[in-house]
Formats: C-alpha cells, sequence, structure tokens
C-alpha cells in the first residue's frame, strides 16, 4: 500500500515537473518563432507595450535565430506577431486602422479573429470602446535562406485613428539575429 | 455455465455498438455548437450578451475556450477577462455544475476534440497500442498535469494556447469546408500537440482517449468535481453492481478512459491466475511478485463460476460516463444512476 501510494506521489511529481520543463522551453523560444505580445493605444514610450512578457518595454525583438529543431526543419522563415491584446485604454471610443511600416520587402499574411476586420483596408470597422480588445496576427515571411545581417527587418506597428487619420500608437518591431543588435525603440 | 443475469454476449456487443453509434451522433452536434462554419453555441452567446466577445469575434470554437478560463483560476489579476465573454464561465461555472449533477457527460458525449481520436483509434487493431493503465498511474499524471497546468505561469511561460487540440479539432473542420489558411503556419507546439493529440495519445493508445485523460485541464475539472462528489448517493454516477458481475473484464477492456480496474476476489484467485496463464499469450509479461493477478485476460467462465464476487472499481476521476460499461457488461452489472 505504501509502495503504490509512494508510487503515485512519484508520478505526481514528475508529471508536474515535465509540465514546467514543457512551459520553460515555450519560454525558450517565445521570442523567436512563436512572438505574442500586448499593445496599447494611444500610447506612447514604454506604454506602448501590454501586459505580458514581450512588448512591455515598448518595442518588440524578434530573434530569428531562436526557433527549434521543428520548425527549422519545417517552415523556418515564417514567423508570427500576435498581438494579445491590442487595446484601447483612451476614454474615447475609436475605430481603427493597422499599418506595418518597414515590412515593404516582405510577404505578410493578416488575420484577426475580429468580425468586422477588412481584409484589404486593415481596419476594425467598428468604435472600440475604452479598455476593449482585439487581436491581430500577422504572418511574416522573410527569404529562404535567412538573411545574415544582424538587424533584418526594423519596422513598426501603427495603429491609426480611422476617423481622424491620427497616429494613436507607433511599436518598433525588429527582426534580428543578435538581439544585442536590436536598437529597441530609439 | 453463465450465472444469472447474464446476457448473450451478442445482444450486449449490439448494444455496445449502438451506444457507440449515439455517441457518434452527439460528437456531430457537438461540432455543430462549438466548431465554425456553425459553433451555434458562440452565435447565440452573440446574440443574448451584444458587446462582447461571442458577438464580434468569429464565431468559431475559441470563442466558447474550455482551456483559457481553467488556466485563469489561479491568476487573479485575469479574472476580469471573464466579464469580457460570458462563454468563458461555461468551462469553470457550467460544466463543473453539470459533472457535479450528472458526471463529465460532456467529455464522453459532446467533445468532438476527444471523440474523434477514439474512433481513429478503433481502426487500429490493439496490438498497436500502448495501455496507459499498464504503463502509469493515470491519476497521478492526469491531475499532477492539472496542477503543472494551473501554476507554470508563474515559474515558466503558460502552456494553455501552444498546446490546445480545440484549436487542431477547428482547423480539421475549417480545412473540411476549405478553409486551409490556419495549416498554412508551422509552430513547434503546435507540430508537438497534433502528434500527441491524433497519435501517440490518440490512435495508439488503448482507448484513444490519451489526451483526454493527460493533458486536457478541462476535463480534468470535471472529473475532480464529479469525482469528489461521486459518494453522495443521489448524484447519478457509472455504478457496479458486485452481485451480478461475473469478472469478465469486458468492462476494463472496452473503457475508453481506462477508468476500471478488476481485481479477482481472494477465493477466485487461483482459478483467476489459472486462466490468466493458460490465456497469456508469450510475450505479455506475468503479474507482479505478490499483486493479486488481475482478471482482464480471464474468460466470463473461469471467474463466474466462483462462488466470491470479483473486486470491480470504477475510479471516478477518471471516468467519462461515455456508458461503453454500462451498454457492454455481459452480465449487465453497471447501470449509470444513484446509489442504491
Amino acid at each position: 500500500m505504501k509502495h503504490a501510494r509512494g508510487r503515485k506521489i512519484l508520478w505526481f511529481v514528475v508529471t508536474i515537473a515535465a509540465v514546467f520543463a514543457v512551459g520553460y522551453y515555450r519560454q525558450s523560444i517565445q521570442t523567436g518563432e512563436s512572438v505574442h505580445f500586448a499593445l496599447n493605444y494611444p500610447a506612447e514610450g514604454a506604454d506602448v507595450g501590454g501586459l505580458g512578457a514581450m512588448g512591455k518595454d515598448g518595442y518588440l525583438a524578434v530573434d530569428v535565430t531562436k526557433v527549434s529543431p521543428i520548425k527549422s526543419l519545417l517552415q523556418p522563415h515564417v514567423f508570427n506577431l500576435s498581438s494579445h491584446w491590442l487595446r484601447n485604454v483612451g476614454d474615447t471610443p475609436r475605430r481603427i486602422r493597422l499599418e506595418l511600416e518597414g515590412f515593404e520587402d516582405y510577404d505578410v499574411r493578416w488575420e484577426s479573429t475580429d468580425k468586422t476586420w477588412n481584409e484589404e483596408t486593415h481596419e476594425i470597422e467598428r468604435l472600440l470602446d475604452p479598455n476593449e480588445d482585439v487581436t491581430v496576427d500577422w504572418f511574416v515571411t522573410l527569404p529562404r535562406p535567412l538573411p545574415t545581417e544582424d538587424l533584418i527587418i526594423d519596422g513598426t506597428i501603427v495603429v491609426i485613428d480611422a476617423e481622424t487619420d491620427e497616429r494613436l500608437t507607433e511599436f518598433a518591431v525588429q527582426f534580428v539575429r543578435d538581439p544585442a543588435a536590436a536598437p529597441g525603440g530609439d | 455455465m453463465a450465472s444469472a443475469g447474464l446476457e448473450a454476449p451478442g445482444h450486449k456487443t449490439d448494444r455496445l455498438k449502438r451506444n457507440r453509434l449515439w455517441r457518434l451522433g452527439f460528437f456531430f452536434v457537438g461540432l455543430v455548437l462549438f466548431y465554425a462554419p456553425f459553433a451555434l453555441v458562440a452565435r447565440l452567446g452573440g446574440l443574448v450578451f451584444p458587446g462582447t466577445m461571442p458577438a464580434t469575434w468569429v464565431s468559431d470554437v475559441h470563442v466558447s475556450c474550455l482551456r483559457m478560463p481553467v488556466g485563469w483560476l489561479t491568476q487573479p489579476w485575469l479574472w476580469g477577462a471573464l466579464n469580457t465573454n460570458p462563454l468563458y464561465y461555461v468551462p469553470i461555472v457550467m460544466l463543473p455544475l453539470a459533472a457535479l449533477a450528472a458526471g463529465p457527460l460532456f467529455c464522453g458525449w459532446l467533445c468532438p476534440a476527444g471523440a474523434f481520436p477514439e474512433f481513429l483509434s478503433r481502426l487500429v487493431p490493439d496490438r498497436f497500442k500502448w495501455d496507459p493503465k499498464k504503463a502509469v498511474e493515470i491519476t497521478a499524471v492526469r491531475y499532477g498535469f492539472f496542477v503543472g497546468f494551473l501554476i507554470v505561469p508563474f515559474v515558466a511561460a503558460s502552456i494553455c494556447c501552444s498546446f490546445c487540440n480545440f484549436t487542431w479539432m477547428q482547423n480539421i473542420v475549417s480545412a473540411t469546408t476549405g478553409n486551409v489558411l490556419p495549416w498554412l503556419y508551422v509552430s513547434t507546439t503546435g507540430v508537438v500537440t497534433l502528434l500527441l493529440w491524433i497519435f501517440v495519445l490518440g490512435i495508439f493508445t488503448k482507448g484513444g482517449r490519451g489526451w483526454c485523460l493527460f493533458l486536457c485541464p478541462a476535463g480534468s475539472l470535471m472529473s475532480l468535481v464529479s469525482g469528489a462528489t461521486s459518494r453522495i448517493k443521489w448524484l447519478p454516477r457509472v455504478r457496479h453492481e458486485a452481485s451480478t458481475c461475473t469478472g469478465c473484464s469486458t468492462c476494463a477492456e472496452i473503457c475508453p478512459v481506462r477508468a476500471i480496474d478488476v481485481m479477482a476476489a481472494p477465493a477466485a484467485q487461483d482459478a483467476a491466475a489459472q486462466s490468466v496463464e493458460t490465456t497469456r499469450s508469450d510475450d505479455e509479461p506475468s503479474s507482479a511478485a505478490g499483486e493479486p493477478p488481475r482478471a482482464e485476460a480471464t474468460p466470463v467462465d473461469a471467474v463466474a463460476e466462483t462462488p466470491s464476487a470479483p473486486d470491480v472499481t470504477v475510479n471516478q476521476l477518471l471516468c467519462n460516463v461515455c456508458l461503453d460499461c454500462v451498454r457492454g457488461c455481459p452480465s449487465g452489472s453497471f447501470r449509470y444512476g444513484t446509489k442504491r
């Protein structure tokens, strides 16, 4: 009986440890192949990045070398930027449009879960209340083989008020080989 | 040879087949309720709660997510997000309450992501599968994962969305309706999830419910509630009647979640052991020393003629109330209902 209980406790603890290990592994690739971040608007400086591990410093550095062997084998050149969340931190409802600057030479697929997302204009065609969130995903395809420069893309995600064309937020996004080469938001 | 209450095995096999057909039908109902392009639950939620996520998001399985709200339980700073979508209360309030009242019927009857690998696994002979019951302590691993899932965000990255089988189920359904966009992006965690869900813990796992057993936090929560309250006699659960049981172990064999254990009664152990020896294949290992032989490989009659009833236990922390044992038991020794 004691032996059986000990076996169960051992399996229980080993499983928790395994989950932690997977969590650490997930953490190790979250700056590379699958970048999730939060973005505030209207905002500037460090306030641009919302809650979450990525983007909280007000810019995003995507390390193209941080990909797993599986990703390297199957699809090493396509990167996902996923905004969890894009939040209206102002005090008035807004209709927003999004632009990507600095990505003109690359193929980018846009996605949003919002029912009013306009794929052509990259606009959420409804008013977003204060504190309301939407998500937008970008799938960026780099050339194969991957460029060798330390700084591959120096771009910006821009949130624009669709009614007034006011730039509400500018969020620097850099694709780098060496994180030290990321100039951040400067 | 047959004892009282033992019906013709063919009759029970037909009932088992019918039960599985019914379950298959309900899983299609689950598809219509939760998965795009139908996603009736999300659409209804959007109509009832305008201005919330069900009304503004694309209506697919993510609007009625069963994983994130469970993960948020230990992160109070995320509780505010619950109010952005009333459907987030489904996995942490409604389904556990339903499990309390009637057992985790959702898992056994409505969850397409659980059913898909289970029914696929029926296409593969058992000799190609691993049996979780023989390999690990299922309950310990199941709830070890559950605890790990809840606390891993405090020590490392969350594994909630990156290892989501519901997303893959949605991707499969979407692909059948012409939308293959989700398949165009490959991620490490996505590949690992697909391989585990469909193959390692699905097709090649006895019962086909390995993902449900080990890696589904929503199922674990429902089973935890159901199991913890299973001793309350007026709550319906799968119950075993020892008086009519023959110890044939059909229940243990057919249970998709490996929740049933059959141990021969002390008086019957010698006969059972003898029978096991004669029916065991050459490559099957014998029981550990000192451990009473399991009657899984025992034919019906060997134990049926013994005077003592075998010890049959239904692990309510694993049972998903699929009722395969109720329909498939040759002696009708299982029922779904309150304690007598």
